[in-house]
């Protein structure tokens, strides 16, 4: 039977009987333990026909959701099988990252018709946004940021004011960049950084898939993930472009 | 003695070996394994004590695992013993035996002197 489902299908169509709080937790302990989606997905059915057969809710029967997905990936051995982000992972975007940031700014030095200034602020605060980017593919802080949502929605803010306020406070010049070869740098790192990307999700077994069911036709997620950095990068052209011609 | 007398540290202790003589009786499913383990007076075994035993065993290769398509409801997950299965489940039930004549040994001498306060 043909299968129209997208990559983006809920998860939760595997185990309708199950309560959707549960099922949330389950599926969200699983991801962050690194299962595969077919595995996640077996597990999934299996509470399924349980609790569609014994009639009792799924947190009678196998108890906390959270504490009984570690008791199965330990016991199944699970655990660190499935996608975990690796250099690839982090690399596809760091690159993605400056080749952005560098396209940008050269392109607002060549509408300025001038060399591109560095300051120390802004080496400071790319620093900053490189470690937040790397820190932010590690399990460990995924799990600090699911179980600590409220710290998960101030820290971005007050790191977004800390930044904005160093590259305020030291924006004097620390060295100037020629625009084109700039330009061309940047758009070689957004080149090289979507091939990684591209490549990283070549090989990425995270869906969530119940037995027996085939993975989706997963190109238009892999697609979509790929050109979110080159489409940000026009995106931010565009408003340099804008704000060009607003202070002209 | 009522089932649900039955302490968990000696259910935790006999699952194993109990859900392995189950097996030997052909395939099954987590929730008629239950069913079974509850006919045979072994109180309630829940979901999430049952199936990361199975787990285990999965990984250990004792056992494989088959998914059936359900009568108009979700499917199966179908567990078997692997012939080394089999063959530890024996083993297993062997030992387990040896194991209680050998308490029975020692602790069938409260039963004769609650007997005897009695």
């Amino acid at each position: 039977m043909k299968q129209n489902r997208s990559i983006f299908a809920d998860p939760g169509r595997i185990a309708p009987s199950v309560e959707k709080a549960w099922r949330d937790d389950f599926i969200v302990e699983l991801r962050l333990l690194s299962v595969p989606g077919d595995q996640i997905g077996d597990e999934l059915m299996t509470v399924e026909t349980h609790v569609a057969e014994s009639g009792e809710p799924a947190v009678q029967a196998f108890g906390e959701a959270k504490v009984y997905a570690r008791e199965i990936a330990a016991a199944t051995g699970a655990a660190g099988r499935g996608g975990s982000v690796g250099p690839a992972t982090i690399g596809g975007n760091v690159l993605g990252l400056l080749g952005m940031l560098g396209t940008a700014g050269a392109f607002a030095g060549g509408l300025a018709g001038g060399p591109v200034g560095v300051t120390t602020g802004e080496l400071m605060g790319l620093a900053a946004v490189l470690a937040l980017v790397g820190a932010l593919f590690v399990p460990k802080t995924l799990r600090v940021i699911v179980e600590h949502p409220r710290l998960a929605l101030l820290l971005p803010a007050l790191v977004i004011g800390v930044l904005v306020g160093i590259v305020i406070l030291l924006s004097d010049p620390l060295f100037t960049v020629p625009p084109v070869p700039l330009g061309v740098a940047g758009v070689l790192l957004l080149v090289v950084g979507t091939a990684v990307t591209w490549y990283d999700l070549s090989d990425d077994a995270s869906e969530i898939t119940a037995p027996g069911e085939g993975p989706s036709d997963g190109r238009r997620g892999r697609l979509l993930a790929v050109v979110a950095m080159p489409l940000m990068t026009v995106l931010l052209l565009s408003h340099v472009w804008l704000l060009h011609a607003l202070t002209a | 003695m009522n089932e649900h007398d039955w302490p968990s540290e000696w259910l935790r202790g006999v699952l194993d070996v109990c859900v392995l003589r189950v097996l030997l009786d052909g395939p099954s499913y987590g929730y008629a394994i239950t069913r079974r383990l509850s006919g045979a007076g072994l109180g309630a075994v829940k979901g999430g004590t049952l199936y990361p035993l199975l787990g285990r065993l999965e990984e250990a290769g004792h056992v494989e695992v088959e998914w059936r398509p359900g009568e108009g409801g979700p499917g199966r997950k179908y567990f078997a013993l692997t012939a080394a299965g089999r063959e530890y489940a024996h083993d297993q039930a062997a030992r387990w035996a040896a194991f209680t004549t050998t308490t029975r040994g020692l602790t069938d001498g409260a039963l004769g002197s609650a007997a005897g306060r009695n």
